[in-house]
């Protein structure tokens, strides 16, 4: 009793504490952040010069923002394949609502559009008992034909000048908005998943669905604010980049779905659920960013890039396997 | 049941040969000892029980024959010749066959192709299956064995119980001289179960050294030649079946020196109802009504498969049992899902560990307080002092031994495991508590622990529903005891006693 008693204290201290959980796997991806970063300022110093970081820390934003709500739905034990879609189409809304709300209206039109439609998703999958990767391909579909419908399939350059200033190019305590937009959206996510209710239902249900549902969990309900969640993160990423591109499109970055899944991976979390947190997705964010930004600065064309991403994304998941492999 | 009584051999008897001898073998199991210093011979054209209570180690006895488990210490002696079974293939190679509790047919192949599954007649990857010569060969087996089934039908299509005869019948198809088989008779009604011993009886007259693992003493009665007696992973008694040991006697032997007193039950001081179901399915197209009173332990039992988990189940919202109607404490009750059974004061814990209970990626503490969070939070944010405080005390009340309980839930054994479980379960509960098979699979100090904390909590003044298929559990713990076959209440048994077994068995098997 006293071993544990002492044992507790220690724990209560958090830094203690999380020293105490800190193993090797975790100490993978910043390891890897540094010697790449180093690397690269080798043979390329231009790389850690105050402008260029500055720059790529405006190129992750929007990526940032998805990711955030991508890794709810992958801790979850579920994937949202329809993010990129949902981000186009709450852009072109907002965009085109901007006569009667005026620009902040706008970016709250955003916001909550993408929440509502992620509810939706969020309710076929959990009380209609569907696939989230049928459900959400489905809802891809679905928002990119009414992106493209509404915007008459081409982009829409109307994006007040106002937005473009303070979030697109604006700077706050000398750092991009974008940036501290996102890294607002990590430390709601953080908190979230380490304060809430709602998070600890979260890793439950990706942990073992069956097992929550019969310790009187309403797993429906917390799955679908999950996609909620997600949902809401997808709108805060239009905002980001509608005002960052300066336009509305239709079918922005249609890629960056499986970036934000590749991302959530790569950072180390685990992709049947049940584990992983925020800062998982800021490795994951930094290393797909700093890549294709570095690879641009050295010189590389675009196709090898392509082609690095995609390996990286590979090792990835194979590196998932290896850190799980006591499961098999 | 006499009907089904095998030839008896005993009198013709010449002498058999010895097929495996296990000698002084053991296995430890984290901090279980599954099996202690255990010799068993087991010889040809002999059916040989295993009998035991649940992790009595005749399983881990099985499975080590099988090649599915290594023993830490001993020798397995085929033949006379001592062997290593390191996997289930070099067991199967060397003509040891066993037979799962689990089913292990894949529902999408017909019966034919499961039999041969991993045995087909042509075996390299891309040669082409020989249908003709597959279909014949199973024909023979099935006449040899005299057992009628469509060989092209979808074993989805067969009922579990026919399924299990199915695995039986695959396990026969490659000859084997030992065939082991681990509580093959749980799935089976009682024409399945004749046919069984049909099958066993045609593989004994072939020469086939067959091991029977159960905890049903009445099968033991009917189909051993041999019976062997295990407790606390140690061999009690080997002895020869002969006519005169009949279910009590062998009863006796088991239970009779060993009964857990630590569970005693107290002189029932009854409260106020707290659950009841009227217009369960009963007896002879009538109506029964199963009533719980705060303060007692009520028993659900029945063979798997015979509709007494699906009553557990309703109350927790989990199956419909209309037209059965509940009410809890006096009110009108019909859950439709555990979340809306746990508001109403029920708490569940749900049989199969590792699938329905344990979150295996969270901490200890995690898995113990996510049906505690309402106590823990205040506008859906935790209160982590709060959260550590109620943990530590909830882990000291249900006797849990753990280093730190921030370390994945998966790093305590088994027996742990399942008492954090059971504190998720009675920590949480004002009114009742659904219990499924709670000592499934722990050690006999963490089921002793767990029978006690059960009535305590029950004295507390909680009403408790148990389903178990553990039926010495069930009488050692219940105040009362119904029983339940195709559904329906068949008796209710008050105060039941180890004398009671006989006729609750009989009630279950429909005998």
């Amino acid at each position: 009793m006293e071993d544990r008693n002492a044992e507790t204290a220690r724990l209560r201290q958090p830094w203690r504490r999380r020293l105490k959980r800190l193993n090797f796997s975790e100490l993978i991806m910043p390891g890897f952040i540094l010697v790449y970063s180093s690397i690269i300022a080798l043979i390329e110093p231009r790389f850690l010069s105050w402008g260029n970081l500055d720059n790529l820390a405006g190129q992750i934003a929007p990526l940032l923002v998805m990711s955030v709500g991508q890794a709810f739905t992958i801790i979850s034990g579920g994937l949202d394949l329809s993010m990129a879609a949902v981000m186009s189409l709450s852009g072109v809304v907002g965009i085109l609502l901007v006569p009667l709300v005026g620009p902040w209206g706008a970016i709250c039109v955003m916001a909550v559009f993408g929440l509502l439609v992620g509810l939706v998703t969020g309710y076929i999958i959990a009380y209609q008992k569907t696939s989230p990767f049928i459900v959400t391909l489905g809802m891809a579909s679905v928002a990119t034909a009414i992106a493209l419908i509404l915007a008459h399939g081409v982009p829409i350059y109307t994006v007040p000048p106002e937005l473009t200033a303070a979030i697109g190019f604006g700077h706050f305590l000398g750092l991009p908005v974008s940036f501290e937009i996102a890294i607002a959206m990590l430390l709601l996510g953080a908190f979230l998943l380490r304060r809430t209710v709602f998070g600890r239902y979260v890793y439950a249900i990706g942990s073992n669905k069956s097992a929550t549902l019969r310790s009187g969990v309403n797993v429906s309900l917390y799955t679908m604010l999950v996609y909620g969640f997600a949902g809401f993160s997808t709108g805060v990423a239009s905002i980001v980049l509608t005002s960052w591109v300066g336009a509305a499109q239709p079918v922005a970055e249609p890629d960056m779905t499986l970036k934000s899944i590749a991302a959530a991976v790569l950072g180390g979390i685990a992709l049947n659920g049940g584990s992983g947190g925020m800062v998982h997705v800021l490795y994951g964010c930094i290393v797909l960013g700093a890549l294709s930004n570095s690879l641009t600065l050295v010189g590389v064309s675009s196709f090898y890039q392509i082609l690095a991403v995609g390996i990286v994304i590979i090792v990835a998941v194979m590196l998932d396997r290896v850190r799980r492999r006591e499961i098999f | 049941m006499t009907s089904m009584t095998m030839e008896s051999g005993h009198s013709q008897r010449q002498v058999l040969p010895e097929v495996v001898f296990l000698e002084n073998i053991s296995k430890r199991f984290g901090s279980t000892q599954a099996a202690r210093n255990v010799s068993l011979r087991f010889k040809g054209g002999e059916v040989h029980a295993v009998l035991g209570e649940n992790g009595a180690g005749k399983s881990t006895i099985g499975k080590i024959l099988g090649g599915l488990v290594q023993p830490d210490d001993g020798r397995i002696v085929l033949d006379g010749k001592e062997t290593r079974l390191r996997s289930v293939a070099e067991a199967r190679g060397r003509g040891i066959a066993m037979v799962f509790q689990e089913l292990s047919l894949v529902p999408d192949l017909t019966v034919r192709e499961n039999i041969y599954l991993g045995t087909e007649i042509a075996r390299h990857p891309f040669s082409l299956l020989r249908r003709q010569a597959e279909e014949d060969r199973c024909r023979r087996l099935f006449e040899e064995y005299n057992f009628a089934f469509d060989l092209n039908a979808w074993t989805r299509s067969l009922s579990v119980a026919n399924q299990q005869l199915i695995e039986v019948v695959k396990a026969l198809a490659s000859d084997p001289r030992v065939l082991i088989l681990d509580e093959p008779t749980a799935m089976l009604g009682v024409h399945e179960n004749e046919k069984l011993m049909g099958i066993i009886r045609s593989a004994r007259r072939q020469g086939t050294a067959i091991i029977f693992i159960t905890h049903h003493v009445e099968e033991v009665v009917e189909a051993a030649d041999r019976v062997s007696l295990m407790k606390d992973g140690a061999l009690v008694e080997s002895f020869l079946k002969t006519d005169d040991i009949d279910a009590t006697c062998i009863v006796g032997k088991l239970v009779g020196k060993s009964r857990s007193k630590g569970a005693g039950k107290q002189a029932p001081s009854l409260g106020n109802e707290a659950l009841a179901i009227r217009n369960l399915p009963g007896p002879q197209d009538r109506c029964a009504d199963l009533t719980i009173a705060a303060g007692q332990v009520v028993g659900l039992y029945g063979v798997v498969g015979s509709g007494c988990e699906r009553i557990g189940q309703g109350v927790v919202g989990l199956a419909d049992l209309r037209p059965s109607a509940m009410t809890l404490a006096g009110r009108p009750y019909r859950p439709g899902s555990p979340a809306q059974a746990a508001r109403a004061g029920v708490s569940y814990l749900p049989s199969g560990r590792a699938a329905n209970c344990v979150l295996p990626s969270r901490s200890t503490r995690e898995n113990l307080m996510i049906s505690q969070l309402d106590q823990i939070q205040t506008c859906g944010i935790m209160r982590k002092g709060v959260e550590r405080q109620l943990t530590q005390s909830l882990l000291a009340r249900y006797r849990t031994r753990y280093a730190s309980y921030e370390d994945p839930i998966t790093s305590l054994s088994g027996g742990n495991q399942q008492k954090v479980m059971i504190a998720r379960c009675l920590g949480r509960a004002s009114k009742l508590i659904v219990l499924e098979d709670p000592t499934a699979g722990v050690d006999i100090g963490a089921k002793r622990d767990i029978h006690e904390l059960v009535r305590d909590r029950a004295a507390s003044g909680l009403g408790i529903l148990l389903v178990s298929s553990d039926l010495l559990e069930t009488i050692a713990i219940c105040d009362v005891i119904y029983t339940v076959i195709r559904g329906q209440i068949v008796r209710k048994y008050e105060h039941p006693t180890i004398g009671d077994e006989p006729s609750i068995v009989a009630d279950v098997l429909g005998g």
